[in-house]
């Protein structure tokens, strides 16, 4: 029976008390003041995640947790390897779904660090620092926050190594909205997936265009074609929830040969 | 409570004086009221559309409480939402894939006339009351550890908006929405409340300031009213028109409201959208507040 797991944060009240943005080249706080550099709180963001964890149960899915505000660790993401727990959360259920802040993390606009209203162990946690799949459990990570996957250049160095058996990161390529025209969007994306829609293409119909979904899958050889890829053959196309539809096999880091990139831009 | 930051920003908007004045000039807009689609017949509209669309295989279908759907082994979905009459209709082996040769506004608006026309699937009495909204692409790259390949353009996204006595449409519920691919509509959301003249009297429009101070914190949370960077917020834009809700949710009336999308500029950049009604009507809130639900913190 696959599981899966739910996070989300609101309130960044904390994180604004402890930590400095910067605005014109220059630092401000800590005290970060309210909504500067963008560090408002997220109203809504408890709707979306209740409205993914609430739809999947009701259609007889079991959610292993479903932690909100402080109760969200940057360990529960960041891999064992790495001084982090995901095998007991990310990386412990089929799909992981995550709402709140993220910023750009590398100095090529890409990547993405998600952002915590408590510090255990850090108050960010870098996707440099995650690698999901393999001998645990992750397939799909979901994550409705700012410019996660922003692919510029570099896309294969700066993401590669999420992937070692996880099969889909979805994200937005731009800003997702936070407001009532968006609350719902979590039960959208459960109910698609539900449904039967692919993975990545119940994420698409549930963010909508103004969103800018993105995604990003581990592909193999066998869909390639000397870079010509054969994108409607590819997991990011047909990867389904388990008893859905076709769930394409766990790909190890080794046997990556390809990322199918997909995106509405914003 | 009113924002003085959001007054700052609307004075210095062009596009929010000429909604103001627009909405000065009509004063007042009818009280419209939704018409109940019977289950029964959306459910029967749903099956029709299938078996248009399914080209002679076969449709399976499950009904939920609050809506049914059928699929085919082809990959196709309709499915029919009765709290709102909201019809999809999916293909999705081409929904967010293969690729299409239409990049401007203009040759999307003509496909979706032809398919839809064509198939006599536009909702009925709605002629001239979709506007063009916008148009957006579903792209797609690879990328190995040597190249990244060319990008392909998969679908043009296309939204109709609705108007009604040239009063737009806005929210979530507000849209024709089509996904085209190479020159056929794969994925379709017609979001359709049949409405009815009422004999209630017009509704009292409020002006920008009037609405913004007349708006209490259910609308204009912190980002409004605490909002203390030295850096002005950015409004992204600022619509105005009757608002209609999500696909879930049962609407007794339509009742004017502004939509303001805002821009707060910085490391994370968020962008937050808030609906500010724009009369005073019972039953306003009720419509279109969302609740913004509590946190329940519990222990780990």
């Amino acid at each position: 029976m696959p599981l899966f797991g739910v996070e989300g944060i609101r309130n960044y009240d904390k994180y604004r008390a402890a930590n400095a943005t910067f605005v014109d080249g220059q630092t401000v706080g800590p005290p970060i003041p309210y909504g500067v550099g963008g560090w408002v709180d997220l109203a809504y963001i408890i709707n979306i995640t209740n409205g993914f964890h609430d739809t999947m149960v009701d259609a007889g899915e079991t959610a292993r947790f479903y932690w909100r505000g402080q109760d969200v660790w940057e360990i529960d993401i960041k891999d064992a390897a790495a001084g982090g727990d995901d095998r007991s959360w990310a990386d412990g259920v089929a799909l992981w779904f995550f709402a709140g802040h993220s910023y750009i993390d590398m100095p090529d606009g890409s990547g993405a660090a998600i952002v915590f209203n408590s510090e255990k162990n850090r108050w960010s946690s870098s996707s440099r620092d995650w690698r999901l799949g393999g001998a645990w459990a992750a397939d799909w990570i979901a994550l409705y926050t700012c410019e996660l996957l922003k692919f510029r250049h570099n896309t294969w160095a700066n993401y590669i190594n999420i992937f070692d058996g996880l099969h889909v990161v979805l994200g937005s390529w731009g800003h997702p909205r936070i407001g009532p025209d968006n609350a719902h969007v979590g039960r959208a994306f459960a109910e698609n997936i539900i449904d039967g829609f692919p993975v990545s293409a119940a994420w698409f119909q549930a963010l909508g265009a103004d969103n800018a979904p993105a995604a990003l899958s581990a592909e193999g050889p066998e869909t390639w074609h000397s870079g010509a890829p054969d994108f409607g053959a590819s997991t990011l196309s047909n990867d389904h929830y388990y008893l859905k539809g076709e769930t394409r096999p766990d790909r190890p880091a080794g046997s990556i040969y390809w990322l199918h990139c997909r995106w509405v831009e914003s | 409570m009113t924002s003085s930051v959001m007054l700052d920003l609307i004075h210095n908007d062009e596009r929010a004086i000429a909604v103001d004045r627009a909405v000065a000039d009509r004063g007042r807009v009818p009280l419209l009221a939704i018409e109940d689609v019977p289950r029964g017949q959306l459910a029967e509209e749903v099956r029709r559309w299938s078996m248009v669309l399914g080209a002679g295989t076969e449709f399976a279908g499950t009904e939920h409480h609050h809506r049914v759907v059928l699929s085919n082994p082809d990959g196709k979905f309709v499915r029919g939402y009765f709290a709102s009459g909201c019809l999809e209709y999916w293909d999705l082996r081409r929904a967010y894939n293969g690729s299409t040769p239409v990049t401007d506004i203009d040759t999307a608006v003509a496909v979706t006339e032809n398919f839809l026309g064509g198939l006599e699937l536009w909702p009925p009495d709605s002629v001239g009351q979709f506007r063009p909204y916008d148009l957006k692409f579903a792209l797609s790259r690879g990328s190995d550890a040597s190249q990244a390949t060319d990008i392909v353009r998969h679908n043009a996204l296309l939204r109709l908006a609705r108007t009604t006595d040239e009063v737009a449409w806005i929210g979530p519920g507000a849209y024709l929405n089509c996904i085209i691919e190479g020159e056929d509509i794969v994925g379709y959301e017609r979001h359709w409340r049949p409405i009815v003249r009422t004999d209630s009297p017009d509704l009292h429009l409020f002006g920008l300031e009037e609405a913004l101070a007349r708006a209490d914190s259910r609308y204009l949370d912190p980002l409004l009213t605490d909002y203390e960077g030295p850096g002005a917020m950015e409004l992204v834009d600022i619509e105005f028109g009757y608002y209609a809700a999500d696909k879930w949710t049962a609407q007794q009336h339509l009742l004017p409201a502004y939509r303001f999308s805002l821009r707060v500029p910085g490391e994370v950049a968020a962008i937050v959208v808030r609906i500010v009604p724009a009369s005073s009507a019972a039953g306003l809130e009720r419509i279109i507040a969302l609740a913004i639900e509590g946190d329940p913190n519990p222990t780990r």
